[in-house]
């Protein structure tokens, strides 16, 4: 029988850890040399191809920083393509490579798995896919987190100029519920054969939930959901983008009631905005010069008060994905900080063998 | 930013947040005040280059 660790030895490390600034604030797992050459034999790629280069830093991450910091995230090396499947759709969002990850939004990076990759790394598709628990859908979002941090040098009050935040910035990655949702999985409608393992990626600025439970109406849900998106506090511009999280229950409604994918964005397109008096109100009834960010209306300039105007300019800027438990009618909201991609990215198919995974992935 | 742009002793003139909201001849007066600084760097950096 191996003899037990020393917590005391993993404890100096992890501090020795601290002491380097390799931490975004919990401890890291101490990476060792030969626990980086485990997560580099999960991939075909090159250590030293760069995935990234954020030239006015003048710094840049390699497959090989990408994995040391994969494994202080708490990833096991058989994660280690999902990560970079990761990092590579979220660099596919316009916003990522035009300064998001400095932005003052401090955008976190919203990360959908599909594909069998779900069960062989057990991420968690169902109850609490926001809520924490699993150690693959922990560890994947942090991942990056390290990465931005150690490898770009995005470190908070130094290059990271996030006003505020987002809870849970590095935390935000889960599998779509395939098994409940009555549609194609996202990676299937971006144009990736069924059943390949992908993972699709934007960078995101809110979270919110809608309850609706009562009803038997599916527009009384489709309702419910654009009221959430059309609130006038997340309106920079004159149109955004959105993800909207539909719990099982509200996507087996509304297919029931034969909205396909297609038709629920159509809805909400033509149904999410805000009347010119309300955009009034909140000084947001123009756009400033440039076409940028919203601003107050001048007297000449102003349309009639009820005139309505849409803040979601096509199907192409929702994104729909079923995910969590069948136990009770409830969806999420989020905000897109940019622009989705609408792309997925295929998961390099397992190079070693996978350890199975419990049911906590750990 | 001067420092990893490989000039670390770069000068620079700052103007406190909130800028934003600013309306054009707000902005026009922010930049008359600091225009007075911009040419105090610019001075003090040719009374260096002429020492």
């Amino acid at each position: 029988m191996a003899a037990e660790p020393d917590p005391d030895v993993a404890r100096e490390a992890i501090e020795y850890c601290y002491e380097q600034g390799w931490t975004d604030g919990l401890p890291v797992i101490p990476a060792s040399r030969a626990l980086v050459d485990q997560f580099l034999a999960h991939t075909g790629r090159p250590p030293e191809e760069v995935l990234w280069r954020m030239d006015h830093l003048g710094t840049e991450c390699t497959v090989e920083t990408a994995a040391i910091n994969a494994a202080m995230a708490g990833c096991k090396p058989e994660y280690f393509p999902v990560v970079l499947a990761a990092w590579d759709a979220v660099m596919r969002d316009r916003a990522a490579k035009g300064g998001g990850w400095q932005s003052t939004s401090g955008p976190a990076p919203l990360i959908v798995l599909n594909g069998p990759i779900r069960q062989q790394l057990g991420f968690n598709s169902t109850g609490g896919i926001f809520a924490g628990g699993f150690r693959p859908n922990a560890t994947v979002p942090r991942a990056l987190g390290l990465m931005l941090r150690n490898a770009f040098g995005v470190i908070p009050h130094v290059f990271d100029q996030t006003t505020q935040g987002i809870p849970g910035r590095w935390s935000i990655c889960f599998g779509e519920n395939e098994e409940d949702s009555p549609w194609e999985p996202l990676a299937t409608e971006m144009g990736l054969e069924p059943g390949t393992s992908a993972v699709s990626a934007t960078l995101t600025r809110t979270y919110e939930f809608v309850d609706n439970r009562h009803t038997q109406n599916p527009e009384h849900v489709l309702w419910d959901i654009a009221d959430t998106i059309s609130r006038t506090g997340v309106l920079i511009f004159r149109s955004q983008s959105v993800t909207v999280v539909l719990g099982p229950e509200h996507a087996q409604m509304l297919a029931s009631a034969g909205f396909s994918k297609a038709d629920v964005k159509d809805w909400l397109v033509e149904h999410c905005g805000r009347t010119e008096a309300d955009l009034r109100s909140a000084g947001k009834d123009a756009v400033s010069e440039g076409g940028l960010g919203g601003r107050s209306a001048g007297e000449e300039e102003r349309a009639s008060p009820d005139t309505f105007t849409r803040v979601l300019p096509g199907r192409e800027d929702v994104m729909l994905v079923v995910a969590g438990a069948r136990n009770a009618a409830m969806s999420m909201v989020v905000r897109v900080f940019g622009q989705w991609s609408n792309s997925a990215v295929a998961i390099e198919p397992a190079r070693a063998p996978v350890t199975a995974a419990s049911p906590e992935g750990g | 930013m001067a420092e990893v742009q490989g000039a670390p002793g770069y000068h620079y003139v700052t103007t406190p947040h909130p800028v934003a909201g600013l309306m054009p001849d707000q902005v026009r007066e922010r930049a008359e005040e600091l225009a007075v600084e911009v040419a105090g760097l610019l001075a003090a950096r040719a009374a260096g280059e002429a020492a």
